[in-house]
């Protein structure tokens, strides 16, 4: 048991609608991403989304081990969500937990209307999630992470997926809940969008909401999501932007 | 190639799934598997060119080493590039790859599965057609990439 517990706060909006962490209802976390930064796998993309700072590796499309998992005309998909045992205030155990199988099987389900499955029968799609630092809205921190991660592996989409949540905070609707409001307000919504296909891949939804309310933070969350749409493009084409000018690396390496 | 069965090789290409190349292919006649040895052609571990002839979702490659320039690949060096780029390192109508051979004068063979055979007279031009293709492979999508590789050839073979 951690000795201290977070304070929450009386009112998380104040009078004038502003929220814990200085935001407007419909202001999103500072958001970064950044394509290609593992050398090993296919494929790769880190993520900050407030606090959260996650990693997300792409192997594959590759040979199915155990071989009756593969599907004779589709490409399997493979979602690994893992919380690192620092990433949380209290010690998160290292052995997988509940949780995690739930979000893995979630966020595979939201990613796999992008990709082009019937492309790579009998093949296999491993995608590693690994979350260094969790601070609310970890699943949709994650499918940003690897829809750019599958991007970067060359992998055919039909479009990138973004994500975000959308909640109820002290009776008003806000994007992209942080921690605290995750844990106190009254409602939650994670939302997954192909913005080119006009398509939710995944909707979710805890707590309580009128119909006026859901069709509002429907359109708060998909509002959002343009915006996380574009930072993931620019991220993608950063990648090859940031090219190493004419024998830089020999010029680095003489020093 | 990574296995033999009695009649047919099996070969890694970079790929999902497992190519097979059948005795036939290397053969003008029926090949009999008493008299023949399939591993005096190829053994384990030789690194073959070939063509891929079938292939669809209910079978696994098949490849045909019968054309100008395919069977196995004596002497050189394989290195391995992000298959997606492997048109960029051909070049329109082959610039690229003739622009590199005709410079170096050395041979290419540019697999669509990323694989690129290098075979050159000394092991300076080994050095150079890689570094070369590497820098392909990282700067595929800049323009006058065609001219800049000319010059840093003729640059590098100036060298000692």
């Amino acid at each position: 048991m951690a000795l201290i517990k977070y304070k929450v706060p009386e009112k998380l909006i104040d009078e004038n609608g502003i929220r814990i962490d200085g935001r407007k209802y419909n202001e999103l976390r500072p958001l970064s991403c950044k394509v290609g930064i593992l050398p090993n796998c296919d494929g790769s993309a880190y993520i900050e989304m407030g606090g959260n700072k996650i990693v997300a590796g792409v192997y594959g499309p590759r040979k199915v081990q155990p071989r009756h998992l593969a599907h004779p005309n589709l490409c399997v998909l493979r979602a690994l969500y893992r919380m690192a045992t620092f990433s949380v205030d209290e010690r998160k155990s290292p052995a997988p937990s509940r949780r995690e199988v739930e979000l893995s099987g979630v966020i595979r389900k939201a990613l796999e209307p992008a990709v082009f499955l019937e492309y790579y029968p009998k093949t296999l799609i491993d995608i590693t999630i690994q979350v260094l630092a969790a601070d609310g809205g970890t699943r949709c921190a994650s499918i940003n992470a690897a829809s750019l991660a599958l991007a970067d592996a060359g992998v055919a989409h039909r479009d990138l997926i973004s994500a975000v949540a959308v909640g109820k905070v002290d009776g008003h609707l806000v994007l992209d809940l942080n921690d605290i409001e995750d844990k106190e307000g009254q409602a939650d919504m994670p939302l997954a969008f192909m913005p080119q296909s006009n398509k939710i891949t995944l909707l979710q939804f805890d707590g309580n909401m009128n119909k006026p309310e859901f069709i509002d933070s429907l359109k708060l969350g998909l509002d959002g999501i343009k915006r996380i749409y574009q930072i993931q493009q620019e991220a993608l084409r950063a990648k090859f932007i940031d090219i190493p000018g004419e024998d830089t690396e020999e010029d680095e390496l003489g020093e | 190639m990574v296995n033999t069965t009695i009649v047919s090789w099996k070969i890694e290409i970079n790929s999902a799934y497992t190519a097979t190349l059948h005795a036939t292919s290397i053969l003008d006649r029926s090949f009999n598997p008493i008299k023949d040895d399939i591993r005096k052609y190829f053994d384990i571990g030789d690194e073959i060119a070939a063509e891929v002839t079938a292939f669809n979702r209910t079978r696994d490659p098949v490849l045909s080493v019968k054309g100008r320039g395919l069977g196995k690949l004596r002497g050189g060096e394989i290195i391995d590039i992000i298959p997606a780029k492997v048109p960029r390192l051909i070049g329109r109508k082959g610039s690229m790859i003739n622009l590199i051979k005709t410079e170096t004068n050395s041979r290419l063979i540019i697999g669509q599965n990323g694989r690129v055979w290098i075979s050159a007279k000394e092991p300076k031009i080994y050095r150079i057609i890689e570094r070369i293709i590497r820098k392909i492979e990282r700067e595929a999508h800049t323009s006058g990439l065609t001219d800049r590789i000319k010059n840093q050839i003729q640059e590098e073979l100036k060298k000692p």
